[in-house]
């Protein structure tokens, strides 16, 4: 069963023992499997359902269209990450690899610790990606490890030794604690590395708002608003004074 | 300039050599060889006619004689039909052509018999090409010419024969691309081409071959004008010949002759030098030859090299005399070289003469008649390129009328050619000079860049091939090593099976080392087949089964095991997916099926059902399966394997007890 907090992998690989090799690793380390692929076309059906959040390509899949095909429509139309999978690592095969832009490599034979890197630099890659695109001028030089990541409406944080996601907005509130962030789910807390300003950056700006040097809360999760604070379920969060203007104006207080 | 528009010169050895390249089994005569052909009567006789003209250097005989042996086979064979004999025959009308300087319908007659779709001998097809090459060749058909001494060299390289027509023809194409060489001018690879063949000829005292040789080497220095070399050389094949006449049993004027023709190239070398004393009594040697064996052409030659002597010691009209002389014999004849030739000398005559006014008239009538040759045989080489790219006769005929029109005005301009006027003539000559100086320029560089693509070509082959036997011996070398290491995996799975006292253990430890073995399997039957790319699957199941049947042994005495899969063989990607099936399908039933039972039988078939589809039915006469069999919800690795190698496989699979258990897996080759 799916959690609703699981990554989504799709699996394209022709290969049933490798599929299966990867199937096996990958729920045991707590990721969901959307689908399971052993063509291009195969593949699309399960993208096209939209329960996917990441996707691991067999270059060399039988059939019409290739693993490098497939990673150009993901890139043009899914807009998740993905990596490739391959045994072979020729220069040509290479070659054509680099110019789909995948965010990463796995080259068979793999194990455990294999897949679990490629997993996570892949993410690192798609946020960085993502983030030099959209908002290149505001984005000023960071420590590496600060980069969130962001895939679509889910931020994807690390829980225990796996990759979960959080979806943007089960977000209630963030608070900053020094280095950490506080990530407050409506029954959850996670915590993770960052400054608040730069995840802020990385939320939608209509659906969050900052109200204090210490907190962004979701505009969605407000119950009720005092005259310094607001009330998220049951937390109070303070209100200070400069924010309080943009926060009247978003909410059309005024 | 004069080089170009002089007759080939070499032509006299390439007769020499070419005596010998369509064998020395019969003898020279003709009369003798018609007392030959008229000693045998029906099918012997017509193959005989057939041999005899194929093989005999018409050139040496009356040819005309043959003619109607010819037609007589070609009429036999129409009423007793033999595709195989016709093509002799047509080799036989070939040579004849050839003789008769029907180049063109050699040409079509060659290109018929490749046509003929009748698979040829190597003895035939080599004749074949040699033909054609000899065709394209003097057509100046360079390229047509490499394509097919390429072809003659593959065709010869593999008759690994020791007959010695193919140890001779191996040595002949040595010479065939010198020749090609020489008439393109690339004289240090001609130089290249003879040096080896002289030192395989006599390493093989092989006198003929080295004494031909030698004398083609004094020619290409002939051609490069150094008379000195090409001196020493003709007089090493001298040498040779003279031994090589003592070796033989019995002497005929035809081996006699080449002495002569030796004679006359020494003659041209010292023509060259400027020695032309030393020549001239070579060169009478030479025409006396010719007159006593009525070949023209070996006379004709021999008068416009003592002419050339004549005019080098300022005896003009004496040289004069010789040309006129070479001028009667050419009579009648349609423009050729040799014509062209004569006038040009005639010309240098008639102006060292001071008849200036004859000179120019004359010499106007060469550039007519170079112009009208250059017609012709453009002619003849379209009409021979049509022939190689299979163009329609009408086509053809259309070309051959083309140059009898291109004859027809050849004649006219030759009445003409007299009256026109000076003046006109000079500009001409200039215009024509120029284009001249251009033609022969632009020729050079199109023949050179000719031999570097061919050599070019030749290299990458010769790589390519080389590489595809490496290919091979890696590729079986890698299949040795991976079965290796896949036996070493079994190997270990083994050891650590014996670490274990649990039964339920060593069971999976067993498992997983069939699995192995069914793949290390494959890769042992790669290594051990021909072809590298696919597996005879008959074999390889039998193989994979009886290591079942003996892992199992002890708990089973006699089952039955029967294997058919109708011949098919499939590749490494389809055969490990359905090995492996096969593997956990009778690992099963030996587990399950016969469960207290001694014997039993089990059956494998697999079937083509369609296009690129199979169906893979394996039965058992066992206990049958449980009524609640799922596979779906079986945890045992077995059938998910079994389940999800089938998709790989583009195909499905189902069950059902009948007499036992029955499994029907049903995939597809795909081509990737």
């Amino acid at each position: 069963m799916t959690e609703k907090n699981q990554i989504r992998i799709l699996i394209v690989e022709d290969e049933y023992i490798t599929m299966e090799t990867l199937t096996t690793v990958l729920t045991e380390m707590n990721y969901a499997i959307s689908g399971d692929a052993m063509s291009a076309a195969e593949a699309i059906e399960v993208l096209e359902k939209g329960e996917t959040d990441f996707a691991i390509l067999d270059i060399n899949i039988k059939g019409e269209h290739d693993g490098i095909w497939l990673a150009q429509q993901i890139k043009e139309k899914y807009k998740i990450p993905f990596i490739f999978l391959t045994a072979f690592g020729d220069k040509a095969t290479v070659q054509r690899a680099i110019e789909a832009e995948p965010h990463g490599y796995l080259v068979k034979p793999f194990n455990k610790t294999d897949i679990f890197t490629a997993i996570e630099v892949a993410l690192i890659n798609y946020a960085k990606q993502n983030k030099t695109v959209s908002k290149e001028s505001t984005s000023s030089k960071k420590d590496e490890d600060d980069s969130h990541l962001i895939v679509k409406d889910s931020i994807f944080i690390k829980d225990d030794y796996a990759y979960v996601k959080l979806k943007m907005n089960e977000i209630l509130f963030i608070k900053s604690d020094k280095n950490y962030l506080e990530i407050h789910l409506e029954n959850k807390r996670h915590l993770v590395r960052g400054k608040l300003s730069d995840f802020f950056e990385n939320l939608p700006q209509d659906e969050f708002i900052q109200v204090h040097r210490s907190y962004i809360i979701s505009l969605n999760a407000i119950d009720s608003i005092g005259s310094n604070f607001v009330k998220v379920k049951t937390t109070e969060i303070p209100v200070s004074g400069n924010y309080k203007d943009d926060l009247k104006s978003k909410l059309r207080i005024f | 300039m004069n080089k170009i528009l002089l007759p080939y010169f070499g032509a006299v050895l390439l007769i020499a050599l070419g005596s010998y390249c369509y064998g020395q089994d019969y003898i020279h005569k003709a009369d003798s060889l018609e007392l030959l052909i008229n000693n045998e009567s029906g099918r012997k006789r017509i193959e005989l006619i057939a041999n005899i003209t194929r093989n005999t250097n018409l050139l040496e005989v009356d040819h005309k004689v043959f003619g109607a042996y010819i037609q007589e086979a070609y009429e036999w064979e129409k009423k007793n039909p033999n595709p195989k004999l016709l093509n002799t025959i047509r080799l036989g009308e070939v040579n004849y052509l050839i003789a008769d300087s029907e180049d063109v319908a050699a040409v079509e007659c060659l290109h018929s018999i490749l046509n003929s779709g009748v698979p040829l001998s190597s003895k035939d097809s080599i004749s074949t090409y040699s033909f054609l090459r000899n065709l394209y060749s003097s057509a100046h058909l360079y390229s047509e010419a490499w394509e097919t001494l390429r072809i003659l060299d593959q065709v010869i390289i593999n008759s690994r024969s020791n007959d010695p027509f193919f140890v001779d023809s191996r040595k002949n194409i040595f010479n065939d691309f010198a020749m090609i060489y020489l008439q393109m001018e690339e004289y240090d690879k001609a130089i290249e081409q003879l040096k080896k063949l002289i030192r395989i000829a006599h390493q093989e005292n092989d006198l003929l071959r080295e004494a031909g040789a030698y004398n083609n080497l004094g020619i290409t220095f002939l051609k490069l004008e150094e008379p000195d070399s090409a001196i020493f050389y003709f007089y090493k094949s001298e040498d040779l010949w003279g031994e090589y006449i003592q070796s033989l049993t019995e002497v005929f004027t035809a081996d006699e002759a080449f002495f002569s023709i030796l004679k006359g190239n020494i003659g041209e070398a010292h023509n060259q030098n400027g020695a032309y004393r030393k020549a001239i009594p070579l060169l009478q040697e030479y025409l006396e030859r010719g007159r006593e064996d009525n070949n023209p052409g070996m006379e004709i030659n021999a008068l416009h090299e003592l002419s050339k002597s004549y005019v080098g010691l300022k005896e003009y009209s004496k040289a004069y005399g010789f040309l006129e002389e070479a001028a009667l014999l050419l009579e009648g004849n349609s423009v050729s070289d040799d014509l062209i030739g004569n006038y040009q000398l005639k010309v240098d005559v008639l102006e060292k003469l001071g008849r200036s006014g004859e000179a120019l008239k004359l010499f106007r009538l060469v550039v007519t008649y170079q112009d009208s040759i250059n017609d012709l045989e453009n002619r003849d080489r379209v009409i021979m390129l049509e022939f190689v790219y299979g163009l329609d006769k009408k086509n053809i005929e259309i070309g051959q009328q083309k140059v009898l029109v291109a004859e027809a005005r050849a004649d006219t301009e030759k009445e003409k050619g007299s009256r026109r006027v000076l003046i006109i003539s000079v500009v001409m000559m200039s215009v024509i000079l120029t284009l001249l100086v251009l033609y022969v320029f632009q020729k050079r560089k199109r023949t050179k860049a000719l031999t570097e693509k061919s050599e070019q070509i030749e290299k990458q082959n010769e790589i390519i091939e080389a590489s595809l036997v490496e290919k091979d011996i890696l590729l079986k070398e890698i299949h040795h090593r991976v079965k290796n290491n896949l036996q070493l995996i079994s190997g270990i799975l083994e050891l650590q099976a014996a670490q274990f006292d649990d039964k339920d253990l060593k069971a999976v430890m067993e498992e997983g080392q069939s699995r192995v073995r069914s793949m290390s399997l494959i890769h042992e039957q790669l290594y051990q087949s021909k072809n590298l790319g696919v597996i005879d699957f008959q074999k390889y199941l039998e193989k994979l089964v009886k290591d079942i049947v003996v892992a199992f042994k002890d708990q089973h005495g006699k089952l039955d095991i029967d294997i058919n899969v109708n011949g098919l063989s499939f590749d490494v990607n389809l055969s490990v997916p359905l090995g492996l099936i096969v593997n956990e399908m009778i690992t099963n039933a030996f587990k399950h099926g016969f469960v207290n039972r001694q014997d039993g039988k089990i059956s494998i078939l697999i079937e083509e059902i369609g296009d690129n589809k199979y169906e893979m039915l394996i039965s058992d006469n066992g206990h049958g399966l449980p009524g609640d069999f799922d596979p779906e919800k079986s945890a045992s690795l077995g059938l998910r394997l079994v389940k999800g190698l089938s998709r790989q496989l583009g195909g499905d699979y189902s069950f059902y007890n009948q007499n036992g258990a029955n499994f029907v897996i049903q995939f597809k080759t795909t081509n990737i």
